[in-house]
């Protein structure tokens, strides 16, 4: 029954709001694996380490585009 | 791996975290910057892989796998132990490497011998080699996916199988085409088969339209726009299934098939022959086995059999949303797609690594030596030949 009520109001929505409500209330706001802030420049996260004298953890992937950072 | 809590914790705290996808380290810039990507090429056991590096760009540690949970941060410990010896390039020590640490331990990698030249910027009017940009006018588009029960979302958020994001581009061309329609019409195939294609969950290597050695053995693609005005409404379903591929008779042993059942709905709003933004939403069915048949032990921990990944059997509900919009003017440029290698090699790269952590690093010697010629070929733009020698390097490896 819901489904159907929704249906109907995402085909009479013009102004995307009720597509774009649906979008956002599927995403997870605070997924665990975003804790760690990835650098994705090289050159800026060595300036950082030199500046932060912390050595650089890398990790090269291949994975999903988006930071979609699991593995 | 990186969403277990200490792991989180101890990155944060002592380290830099940088994160660079395998495919510009395998293929840097000719440029001193893309030197240091050639020195951390230089001592990868595979394609992909954890490190750590010092100031100076030189790599302290290499390690595909780990042998249990606390052995990560155990790691990460020995490398701060190596990073206060060889903080920059004062010191030269050689690269450790591991398949899985502590158990599998690599022949060490020679130091390179020379301090690398750590440039301050990026060159004049180039873009980051991680940041390429995209042709003018082009929809970056963002896809959320989850998985439901009993009408809600599934709580879980770590497994792939669970919740995924994804982004995928389209072109100018495949937009002019979608805003030429009038009336009721079929969407264009372009446009269809990318929204369709990463509507799925699970890994890369999943995608029931086409995965790394993969099959796609059913490919119902039947969405449709109804014009009004500058307003497409988007309708329709669509059907992918596939699975394992076995011909040839060589796989690196992985078992899957994914089947996934949608229903879609959307809004895109067009101007000027381009789509100004795009909304849809999807919902349906998917079920989906992974597996390898020489995988580890079901009880192993997860972070011992991170390229060939775990065990995964779902059935469930599933929907999806994407969003698109023009992509700003701070991403427009030259980008990957244009004179980049074909995606061939990379999936043929992952399944290289794959195969060798399966293996337990049985055969690692014989692949070096194609890869000591693939770097050079691929700087070259030799696709073609650094393609084959991927292909004699799978090969090559024991059964």
């Amino acid at each position: 029954m819901m489904t159907c009520v929704l249906a109907a109001l995402l085909l009479q929505d013009a102004s995307g709001d009720a597509f774009r409500a649906q979008i956002d209330a599927l995403k997870a706001p605070d997924v665990a694996w975003r804790g760690i802030a990835w650098r994705t420049c090289l050159l800026d996260g060595l300036k950082a380490s030199r500046e932060a004298k912390k050595p650089v953890a890398l990790w090269v992937f291949i994975d999903r585009p988006a930071d979609d950072a699991r593995c | 791996m990186f969403s277990k809590e200490e792991v989180v914790r101890r990155i944060n705290r002592d380290f830099i975290p940088v994160a660079l996808k395998a495919g510009k380290v395998a293929n840097p810039p000719d440029d001193p910057e893309g030197r240091l990507y050639r020195e951390i090429g230089r001592s990868m056991p595979a394609p992909q892989g954890i490190g750590v590096l010092n100031s100076a760009g030189k790599v302290l540690a290499w390690s595909l796998m780990f042998d249990g949970d606390s052995d990560v941060t155990a790691f990460f410990e020995a490398c701060l132990g190596s990073f206060r010896e060889s903080p920059d390039a004062a010191r030269p020590l050689p690269v450790r490497r591991w398949m899985s640490y502590p158990g599998r331990k690599l022949e060490d990698a020679p130091d390179p011998g020379v301090a690398l030249d750590v440039p301050a910027g990026h060159p004049a009017g180039r873009r980051c080699p991680a940041t390429p940009g995209w042709p003018e006018g082009t929809l970056a588009c963002r896809v959320v996916g989850r998985a439901f029960r009993d009408g809600k979302p599934v709580a879980d958020t770590l497994r792939q199988e669970h919740y995924a994001e994804d982004r995928f581009e389209l072109t100018p061309d495949a937009q002019r085409a979608l805003a030429s329609g009038e009336g009721r019409f079929r969407l264009p195939e372009e446009v269809a088969r990318a929204l369709v294609s990463r509507a799925f969950l699970g890994v890369l290597d999943v995608n029931p339209l086409g995965a790394p050695g993969g099959r796609n053995e059913r490919q119902v693609l039947d969405l449709w726009g109804r014009r009004e005005g500058a307003l497409i409404h988007l309708e329709g379903t669509s059907d992918a299934a596939g699975g394992h591929d076995r011909a040839g008779g060589r796989t690196d042993g992985r078992l899957w098939s994914h089947e996934v059942r949608l229903s879609w709905r959307g809004l895109i709003e067009v101007g000027e022959g381009r789509i100004v933004r795009l909304l849809a939403v999807a919902e349906g069915r998917a079920r989906l086995k992974w597996g390898n048949e020489r995988m580890f032990p079901a009880d192993a921990s997860e972070v011992s059999r991170l390229p060939g990944g775990r065990p995964i059997d779902f059935d469930g509900e599933v929907r999806f949303g994407v969003e698109g919009r023009p992509v700003g003017p701070d991403e427009i440029g030259a980008g990957p797609q244009e004179g980049g290698p074909p995606p061939a090699i990379r999936r043929k790269m992952e399944r290289l690594q794959k195969a060798l952590a399966e293996r337990g690093g049985r055969g690692a010697d014989r692949v070096r030596g194609f890869l000591e010629r693939f770097g050079p070929l691929m700087k070259e733009g030799r696709f073609e030949e650094a393609e084959a020698l991927l292909d004699q390097a799978l090969r090559s490896l024991p059964d």
